[in-house]
């Protein structure tokens, strides 16, 4: 009760870190070779062929696993034809966390381990979680660096659709 | 030393506060967080299953707070679904778990009371200061900020000058958020200047270090402030709620507290938190770049609360477990 007003005041209050700050804003969407749940390194660049939402998570942040929620519930509203989502979990060296945060978490998006300096220093990740619009020409559009209420995720999610 | 306006003030709260029990009120009015002297809750920590993870194989890692020169730590009892032990691992304790599995809805609950005194410099004679000069893997500085140090601290020497001029200069250039979990890696957050207590105090660390001062890493949660808590309360043991401060060596065997990140949620006590701690806190543990004992298999940056994990690998926090703090307050020093 107290977390969720919390939550609330947080987003009212505008205290976004990243939201307006974030140097990526404006620009071609970095990528990078990480593992994904076979171990294999692909690219995630690959599957940003849509709008898409890149979201940072780990294992310990409770805000991240509830957001997990939140972009399965977003994925099967805006439909997958329309919306990608990629996981980044910054915790995971390999494959092995991000085939078992799939599994416990029973999400389908690709998730890739993403605890590798370059992409951690690339997307400015000091915290999570973190998430980045990106729109269909490959521009990113926002930096999220905060918890995000579902109407927020849709409004901005629709923000990269119309683009 | 306290004048005798304040100590009446003092002893005329406290005997209200003894009156009401304390139980669901507001001892706020009046107190003056600097002033406090020592905070006694009586603790309930409570490890929650939420969802037995898929893999079998499950390890639990519960810090557990030590009495030291800042605080004691008493009546402790533990309750646990399955056998358990206690383990100490380099400076720190924890009560340790492990069973094939879980089923939904057990909990490990540990209860204690503890009395945290307002902690100013401390002696640890014994401690051999060289491994406080050696960074953790978030705590590596680069050019930028060594040059930096550089043009703030000069040719100063004096520990304590540097440290408050490194003090100053990181809360004047740096932005609080508080609803994220951490990294604390200096670099990014010199760069970046927006994080919680992790960051401020990995970039103080790291600049102390390249000024070849060493710095304690301290690890515990935080309470809310003497002037706002209530008789009773509750709220989760996780990343948003620990909290981290450090303490720099000044010679002769004395280490000096600062916390900036509550110095600058807190401009009212900038001054205080450099050399005091509110005592509206728990210590649980030391360091980064934390090994349990068992050894666990991830990589664990700090240890404030629970660590589970399943079949080796990290358990998800909130999804398969969650640990809660809930607190009565049994008696306040002013």
């Amino acid at each position: 009760m107290y977390r969720l007003a919390g939550l609330f005041l947080l987003v009212l209050a505008g205290t976004s870190a990243m939201a307006s700050e974030s140097p990526l804003v404006g620009k071609t969407v970095p990528t990078f070779r990480l593992p994904d749940e076979t171990n294999r390194e692909v690219d995630f660049g690959v599957f940003i062929d849509r709008p898409t939402v890149i979201y940072f998570t780990e294992n310990s942040c409770h805000y991240c696993t509830q957001i997990i929620a939140l972009l399965k519930r977003a994925e099967a509203k805006f439909g997958r034809e329309n919306l990608r989502v990629i996981g980044i979990n910054v915790m995971a060296r390999d494959s092995r966390l991000v085939k078992a945060y799939k599994e416990e978490l029973g999400f389908t998006f690709p998730m890739f381990a993403g605890n590798r300096h370059e992409v951690l220093k690339t997307y400015r990740i000091n915290y999570v979680p973190v998430l980045v619009f990106v729109d269909s020409k490959r521009i990113v559009r926002k930096v999220v660096g905060h918890y995000m209420l579902e109407p927020d995720l849709h409004r901005t999610i629709r923000e990269i659709l119309k683009r | 030393m306290l004048s005798r306006r304040d100590f009446l003030k003092g002893s005329f709260l406290l005997a209200g506060l003894s009156l009401t029990g304390l139980k669901g009120i507001a001892p706020a009015s009046g107190i003056k967080d600097a002033e406090v002297r020592s905070i006694t809750l009586k603790i309930t920590y409570t490890t929650k299953i939420l969802k037995a993870p898929k893999q079998k194989g499950i390890d639990i890692w519960i810090p557990l707070p030590q009495t030291d020169q800042e605080q004691e730590v008493m009546s402790l009892m533990i309750d646990s679904p399955v056998s358990y032990r206690t383990e100490i691992s380099r400076q720190n304790r924890m009560v340790y778990l492990r069973a094939d599995s879980f089923s939904e809805g057990e909990t490990v609950v540990l209860r204690y009371t503890l009395r945290r005194k307002a902690a100013g410099v401390l002696t640890y004679a014994e401690d051999s200061t060289e491994q406080y000069l050696k960074p953790s893997e978030w705590e590596r500085w680069d050019r930028s900020i060594a040059e930096f140090v550089d043009r703030v601290t000069g040719r100063e020497k004096d520990p304590l000058k540097v440290g408050r001029l490194l003090y100053d200069a990181i809360i004047d250039r740096s932005r609080y958020v508080h609803e994220v979990c951490g990294r604390g890696v200096s670099t990014l957050f010199f760069e970046d200047k927006v994080g919680r207590c992790d960051e401020f105090h990995a970039l103080f660390r790291s600049m102390m270090m390249y000024r070849k001062i060493p710095v304690r890493w301290e690890q515990g949660v935080a309470f809310p402030y003497p002037s706002q808590i209530k008789g009773t309360g509750e709220f989760e043991a996780d990343c948003i709620n620990a909290h981290s401060w450090v303490r720099f060596y000044i010679g002769d065997g004395r280490w000096f507290p600062v916390d900036l990140s509550e110095a600058k949620r807190r401009p009212d006590l900038r001054d205080h938190y450099f050399g005091r701690l509110v005592p509206n806190r728990m210590k649980v543990s030391s360091g980064r770049g934390i090994m349990l004992n068992p050894q666990q298999q991830g990589i664990i940056n700090t240890f404030a609360y629970t660590y589970m994990e399943a079949g080796g690998l990290p358990a998800i926090y909130g999804h398969n477990y969650k640990n809660m703090i809930r607190y009565e307050l049994i008696d306040m020093e002013v």
